[in-house]
């Protein structure tokens, strides 16, 4: 079934297109890595998914309805980890993952039962009952994320989720990801992790200045000839390097000449 | 955590979120929770001892002048001793809400701005003024049964004060387009969606100071002038001075308006009007009157939920309304019948109007600076205010009544022909609007600049 469907969705700033004509289709099981250089309109795309952001023209269906930010029983069945920050970072991370669970309507039972465990799983046990403020940036990562996957949500979006984390928790997370998809939840995620994106994603479409490039499943994705990779970037790395619109690394011209200064 | 209400349900998502806030209200005050419940418990304590025994020996005086002054020094007193202890304490008005974080989860628009006023308003100015309010009004109404007539009035007065205040205050913060975009709303309404759609920018630093900007679009059912008063009430709960001014025109209003009664209704709506064309820098019912006609045959729901025309429809058959129940100037049913009968003609030739003058000049909706006929823009003036017009026909029509210069016979089959006359030119507009947009409506909307 197709979990997420966008249909020629565009976004534009006046006369500045961000998103342009892009159409995406991620059925249940499938893990999509959206990625692209900086100001392709990744995160764009993502709010226009998550109803954040409308679009000036184009649909987002989400489990077969429209997405309409006023639609809470469509909402009930989403997971969103947005880039930024935590809300309430006043509660301790334990606090803040029960009343997610009792906004999503889960059973009182249900809800401390999943908190500890997620607890456990993103390694933040000892940071339980610690004020949010208190966190790291890659802690308050897994916090919202054991926030955005308590209720086993059918559909997860997912801006920039390995941000800030260690290598044991962005594995962690993947294998969340994996099992999540196994279990039937589609997923859609951007981030400039390229490495990581390679890893847990089933399929990957490219994004820059606004229209998708390339969209592919990993397999395909393998056997492109530009995806080689170079000077030990991945293949997704290469690729990305290839479309972007910088042809050569700058240089500062300070660097490397002390007498300058 | 208490379980309140079925897991799931509205009533306990909401209770779970209100009390999310509250610990980040107290957060961001910086005021420790320590000062601020005795300094809650000590207002509602004043509260409950000026309503149920100050209150009612006030009323006892017999000297009208001695009773009125009291009163007046007692709602003045309350609302300045409230408004300073909130300068000293630095007591939050204003608990946040962080509305696009809160939008992923599953709420809708609607009840989170719902929850996000609620707190707002549980200022600690609320129990002192709350109890003391209710109490004067009944009792100065002449009691329960006139308290409904006495309350419309007082809140179309605050109303009113507060969006005075809330104007004022984005006026004040002009300068400041970066922290407050919205304010450009006074200007042009365009001006607004620029702001909100601004790419790139530092919108965390503006949503900081007025998250809902960011987010007044983004709640598919609400048009941009029901956004426009969401900013306004933002900036009024935000903003010191509008603050002031609503707390201050609440505490003059409980004192004036049981005074002057029902009288105070009539220019506190003709305000309203004004400000309502103000705050949008145009005549109200022109905005985005393509939208509607685009969805032509609408339906009647859609008449009031139309941006810009709304308020104004809604404010006149407000006065209508208070008019007709208004203990203390009771016409009688036959004027109540014409005044109803011309109101309803009004409006049906304002809404057709609007509606042709809207297709034929599009570029109206630029606003009174940047139309270059002045004719046209009169022409639409006078129609924006049509829909005023059958009232005062209906007091002339009234007071010949009553000097018996016609019968009522007469006066009925007036009406009647007036309201039949205005159903036929507005259908008779509709149609025309319509062979017009199916003519050549593609090309009018892309020559419209608000779209």
């Amino acid at each position: 079934m197709e979990a997420i469907k966008a249909e020629n969705l565009t976004r534009s700033y006046g006369g500045n297109v961000v998103v342009d004509d892009v159409d995406l289709d991620v059925r249940e099981g499938q893990i999509l890595g959206f990625v692209g250089p900086n100001g392709a309109g990744k995160t764009t795309t993502w709010s226009m998914l998550t109803g954040v952001l409308n679009p000036t023209s184009g649909t987002v269906r989400l489990l077969g309805r429209p997405m309409d930010i006023n639609d809470t029983e469509l909402k009930q069945q989403l997971g969103i980890v947005p880039d930024h920050s935590v809300m309430f970072e006043s509660l301790t991370g334990e606090e803040l993952l029960l009343s997610y669970a009792r906004i999503y309507g889960l059973s009182r039972e249900d809800a401390g039962q999943r908190t500890d465990e997620a607890l456990s799983v993103f390694d933040l046990e000892d940071a339980a009952r610690r004020p949010i403020t208190t966190y790291s940036h890659g802690m308050r990562k897994k916090i919202r994320l054991a926030a955005a996957t308590l209720h086993a949500p059918r559909v997860l979006f997912l801006d920039e989720p390995f941000e800030g984390m260690d290598a044991l928790s962005a594995r962690t997370v993947m294998s969340i990801l994996q099992q999540m998809a196994e279990q039937g939840a589609a997923i859609f995620l951007t981030s400039h992790m390229l490495d990581y994106v390679e890893r847990v994603s089933t399929h990957i479409a490219v994004v820059r200045d606004g229209k998708v490039l390339l969209s592919c499943s990993r397999e395909e994705f393998r056997d492109l000839p530009a995806a080689e990779g170079e000077d030990g970037a991945g293949r997704l790395e290469n690729l990305i390097l290839s479309i972007s619109r910088r042809e050569r690394f700058s240089r500062l011209s300070w660097i490397g000449n002390r007498s300058a200064t | 955590m208490a379980t309140i209400g079925k897991p799931g349900s509205r009533a306990d998502l909401l209770l779970t979120l209100a009390r999310l806030a509250l610990p980040d209200a107290v957060r961001r005050s910086k005021q420790p929770l320590a000062v601020a419940i005795p300094v809650a418990v000590l207002f509602l304590a004043f509260a409950s001892v000026a309503t149920l025994g100050l209150l009612p020996a006030i009323f006892a005086i017999e000297s009208d002048a001695l009773r009125r002054n009291l009163l007046s020094l007692i709602a003045c007193s309350v609302t300045a001793i409230a408004l300073l202890a909130q300068v000293l304490l630095r007591v939050p008005v204003t608990w946040l809400l962080d509305l696009e974080d809160l939008l992923r989860l599953p709420v809708g628009f609607r009840d989170l701005y719902g929850l996000r006023f609620a707190l707002s308003t549980i200022g600690y100015w609320l129990p002192v003024l709350g109890p003391a309010g209710v109490y004067l009004a009944v009792a100065r109404s002449g009691g329960v049964s006139g308290a409904p007539i006495t309350l419309l009035a007082i809140l179309s007065l605050v109303w009113i004060f507060g969006r005075t205040a809330a104007i004022l205050s984005l006026l004040v913060n002009r300068s400041v387009e970066g922290k407050l975009g919205a304010l450009v709303v006074l200007e042009q309404r365009l001006l607004l969606r620029s702001y909100l759609e601004r790419p790139g920018g530092d919108r965390r630093a503006a949503s900081g100071n007025l998250p809902l900007v960011r987010l007044l679009r983004k709640a598919k059912r609400l048009t941009p002038a029901g956004a426009l008063t969401l900013v306004e009430t933002e900036s009024l709960l935000r903003l010191k001075p509008a603050r002031l001014g609503l707390a201050l025109a609440l505490g003059t209003s409980l004192v004036l308006i049981p005074t002057v009664g029902g009288f105070a209704v009539g220019p506190a709506a003709l305000l309203a009007i004004f400000l309502n064309d103000l705050r949008i820098g145009k005549q109200p019912p022109t905005c985005h009157v393509w939208r509607e006609s685009l969805t032509l045959p609408f339906p009647v729901q859609g008449t009031f939920s139309a941006p810009g025309r709304a308020m104004n429809v809604v404010i006149v058959f407000a006065i209508a309304f208070i008019l007709g129940l208004t203990p203390l100037e009771w016409f009688g049913w036959p004027f109540f019948f014409v005044a109803v009968c011309l109101m309803v003609a009004g409006f049906l030739m304002a809404a057709a109007t609007y509606g042709l003058i809207q297709l034929r000049w599009p570029q109206r909706t630029e606003g009174f600076l940047h139309d270059p006929d002045g004719a046209r823009l009169g022409a639409a003036l006078v129609a924006a205010h049509l829909v005023g017009l059958p009232g005062a026909l209906s007091f002339l029509f009234w007071a010949l009544l009553e000097r018996q210069r016609v019968t009522m016979l007469t006066t009925a089959i007036i009406a009647v022909s007036v309201v039949l006359l205005a159903a036929t030119a507005a259908y008779a507009s509709r149609r025309r609007q319509r062979r017009m947009l199916a003519a050549r409506g593609r090309e009018l909307l892309l020559k419209d600049p608000s779209h």
